[in-house]
């Protein structure tokens, strides 16, 4: 197996794209399935990049591969397709708003199931490993996280749990690779028998270790299945009919599906029986992160550290951002950028394009690296840190009291964090929620959170021409906007929140290099989404400016922003252009200013009072989302929903400053 | 005797004392799936192990796992303590 290597990652398509070519080819389709399956934050995913080579979103918090991965693996000379499925408490599990566990698992095909279980932790795993048998599909179990359990003392009989579940059974470890080989390559020749024809219902069962009264219920069930006629009768189990007519699961196994409240429970016993039966804990010690994790979720001295984290968390990416974006920027400007305008001078004759071109190519590209690298890249490197520790799960939980405030579980820190670097990646990150509602609710708090280019916005408006102190109060009115927005938005938007159900996963040191590998990951998706929004809306804002097309919008509007903020009309047009580009709006602001009111305006303070900033500061950090952000929206809710988000984070931010501006007596 | 008295010291999750342990009696049918798929039913042995600030989740221990609870599915758990000095105190009542 080869390792994870930030290298390997720069140059491959991500696993949705793979999963479309891969179940379009044909060959691909004669090639034997092997799901991998397992709870929550067992490391599946880890495994799975370790089992293909190559890294899958992964972390400590429970609940990161909301998606489905297949990728091609070839192991001990057999060509195989493994598919990493979501992480299941069992096989009705529908959190993430995802359809029944089972549904995914049958569109997945699978001809074996690779289950995933914590080696130390057996009495819980072991039932969704039960309910995979139950339904008649060949299984290998990886024992994984050995190395966890032998920290705990727990030491396991490998072999009798293998004749007790009937199944194979290898010692993995995730994180290292070791055991993953083989636990593959097990599944892979299993998963290749089955597809040379011994399917399901020909291959000997082991009895089921349930009470013979709740198999005489599902035997009755199953009845149910072998009978096509009584098909009708099963209201709602169409998809399941059609597992069992692809032969895909027995009669039986569907059964087990529609009895799933009845068998659980009896899992479960099962599970904490055959658990004792093979497995020693040495008592004692209770290992230091066992110790620690107890104490970060209580008051003390779990909130201060919470704000401690907090404030480093930001105070790092801001301050390793703005040391990193000046050297990129002035190494841009000497170096750079006048290649880029001789280049584009002499391949573009049309001089207004040429002129736009530069606005794409040199301050569009420069504006993605200062902003991108600088702020996003150093701010995922200490996300991954913070999940990979274990360390977020515990922060949801702290935080629970505070979200539910905005209708949402504690869990919902975790983007609206992310928000502070750049709205487009939070967007991705409300995944982490379970429902629409839930979703749409903590973007519209992310949308209205400043990213860190309308941070340096107001920042850069305020602290030179009316105090630091000033600036601070800025955000402060931009929180309060925020956080009365969000109650607000959850008394009007239908629904309720679901409460929080989380396990807590153990704390556990970030491995380097999963933690490189996991922010250049996301960083590289982030660039995917922001770098054509920002190279076309440049060179359309380029195009307006350098044409004079921006004369016309700025008559349309400039009355009306008088009325309503007290801002003269050069400032309204940049707001309006800031759609397209957020930490352009101060820059623009000046350009345009030179532009119609000569040199002489060359300072903010020139022609905008301490007030009118102020407003504009506020319009600036709140109002509309950029175009990377409304891109990210559209994409993950739809057209309606994006716009009906950004609708109202328009009116809330043009409310907001309109206010402001009555109160200070600017308008 | 365990199930010597199930009513008086019945309680929901919610009001368990901390590090009592206790055993599941009941779950309300609207909680029964969520709680399933974490291995609590009927008859679970767990323990509160502390709680988040500002009346948040419960932090729970069952078996290895820590899980943490927010209040309103707390309550709908109704569990028995399993404490050694109140079993006696509760033969009575059988």
């Amino acid at each position: 197996m080869s390792a994870v290597r930030a290298a390997d990652l720069a140059c491959h398509a991500r696993p949705d794209e793979l999963a479309l070519e891969m179940t379009q080819g044909v060959a691909v389709d004669l090639l034997p399935v092997v799901a991998i399956v397992g709870r929550p934050n067992v490391g599946k995913s880890t495994f799975f990049a370790k089992a293909t080579g190559r890294y899958a979103e992964a972390s400590n918090v429970p609940g990161t591969t909301v998606g489905v991965a297949r990728r091609q693996v070839r192991v001990g000379g057999r060509n195989a397709v493994v598919v990493d499925l979501p992480g299941a408490l069992s096989l009705v599990d529908g959190s993430a708003g995802l359809p029944p566990f089972w549904q995914l698992l049958g569109d997945a095909r699978p001809d074996a199931i690779l289950a995933v279980v914590d080696l130390g932790d057996l009495a819980r795993h072991l039932p969704l490993v039960l309910a995979c048998r139950d339904l008649g599909m060949p299984i290998v179990v990886a024992a994984n996280l050995a190395d966890e359990a032998a920290a705990r003392g727990v030491t396991v009989d490998v072999g009798r749990l293998s004749q007790l579940l009937a199944a194979p059974v290898y010692r993995t470890i995730g994180r290292e690779g070791v055991g993953v080989g083989d636990a593959v390559a097990a599944a892979v020749k299993l998963a290749a028998a089955g597809q040379r024809g011994a399917g399901p219902a020909r291959r000997a069962r082991p009895a089921p270790p349930y009470a013979p009264d709740v198999v005489a219920r599902i035997n009755a069930l199953a009845r149910k299945f072998a009978a096509p006629t009584a098909a009708e009768n099963l209201a709602g189990v169409d998809p399941l009919r059609a597992l069992v007519e692809r032969g895909q699961i027995t009669p039986i196994g569907a059964a087990t599906i529609v009895g799933a409240e009845m068998l659980e429970p009896a899992r479960w016993v099962v599970a904490e029986g055959w658990a004792a039966q093979v497995e020693q804990r040495r008592g004692g010690a209770v290992p230091l992160a066992d110790r620690l994790a107890q104490h970060i979720t209580a008051p003390w001295p779990g909130l201060p550290l919470f704000l401690l984290v907090t404030v480093l968390t930001i105070g790092l990416t801001i301050a390793v951002g703005t040391l990193l974006s000046g050297v990129l920027g002035s190494a841009w400007a000497s170096y750079v950028s006048p290649t880029l305008t001789s280049a584009v001078n002499t391949l573009v004759p049309v001089p207004p394009v040429a002129k736009a071109t530069l606005w794409a190519v040199d301050s569009g590209l420069l504006a993605m690296l200062s902003v991108g690298i600088p702020f996003v890249l150093v701010f995922y490197v200490l996300l991954a840190v913070l999940e990979d520790s274990g360390y977020l799960a515990s922060a949801a939980v702290l935080s629970d009291r505070v979200f539910n405030a905005f209708g949402l579980p504690g869990r919902a820190a975790i983007p609206i964090l992310a928000a502070t670097g750049c709205n487009v990646p939070a967007i991705y990150g409300t995944r982490v929620l379970e429902s629409r509602r839930e979703r749409l609710l903590a973007s519209f708090l992310i949308v209205l959170t400043p990213c860190s280019a309308r941070s340096a916005v107001v920042v850069a408006a305020l602290a030179p021409f009316a105090g630091a102190g000033v600036a601070l109060a800025a955000f402060g009115v931009v929180g309060l906007v925020a956080v009365g927005a969000g109650i607000g938005a959850n008394a009007l938007v239908p629904g309720r929140q679901s409460p929080l159900v989380l396990e807590l996963p153990p704390l556990r040191r970030p491995i380097a290099r999963l933690v490189a590998a996991k922010a250049w990951y996301r960083f590289r998706s982030f660039v995917r989404t922001a770098t054509p929004v920002m190279l076309v809306g440049s060179f359309v804002l380029g195009l307006a400016y350098e044409t004079g097309a921006i004369g016309p919008i700025e008559s349309a509007i400039g009355p009306s922003l008088k009325w309503l903020l007290g801002l003269p009309a050069v400032a309204g047009i940049a707001l309006v252009l800031s759609f397209l580009r957020k930490e352009l709006a101060l820059q623009l602001l000046l350009v345009l200013a030179i532009a119609e009111l000569g040199q002489g305006a060359s300072s903010l303070g020139a022609f905008m009072s301490p007030g009118q900033l102020f407003v504009y500061a506020i319009a600036t950090a709140v109002s509309i989302p950029c175009a990377a952000t409304l891109a990210s929206l559209v994409d993950e809710f739809g057209k309606r929903a994006a716009l009906a988000v950004s609708a109202a984070t328009l009116l809330v931010g043009l409310g907001a400053a309109a206010v402001v501006a009555r109160l200070i007596g600017v308008a | 005797m365990p199930n010597s008295d199930p009513r008086s010291r019945e309680c929901s999750l919610a009001e368990l004392p901390r590090g009592i342990s206790a055993r599941v009696v009941s779950i309300a049918p609207g909680d029964v799936a969520r709680l399933a798929g974490h291995g609590i039913h009927a008859g679970t042995e767990l323990c509160v192990e502390g709680d988040a600030p500002f009346r948040g989740p419960r932090i729970i221990r069952v078996g290895t796992a820590r899980l943490a609870l927010a209040r309103g599915v707390a309550v709908e758990v109704r569990v028995a303590p399993r404490d050694g000095a109140n079993e006696d105190a509760a033969g009575e009542g059988a």
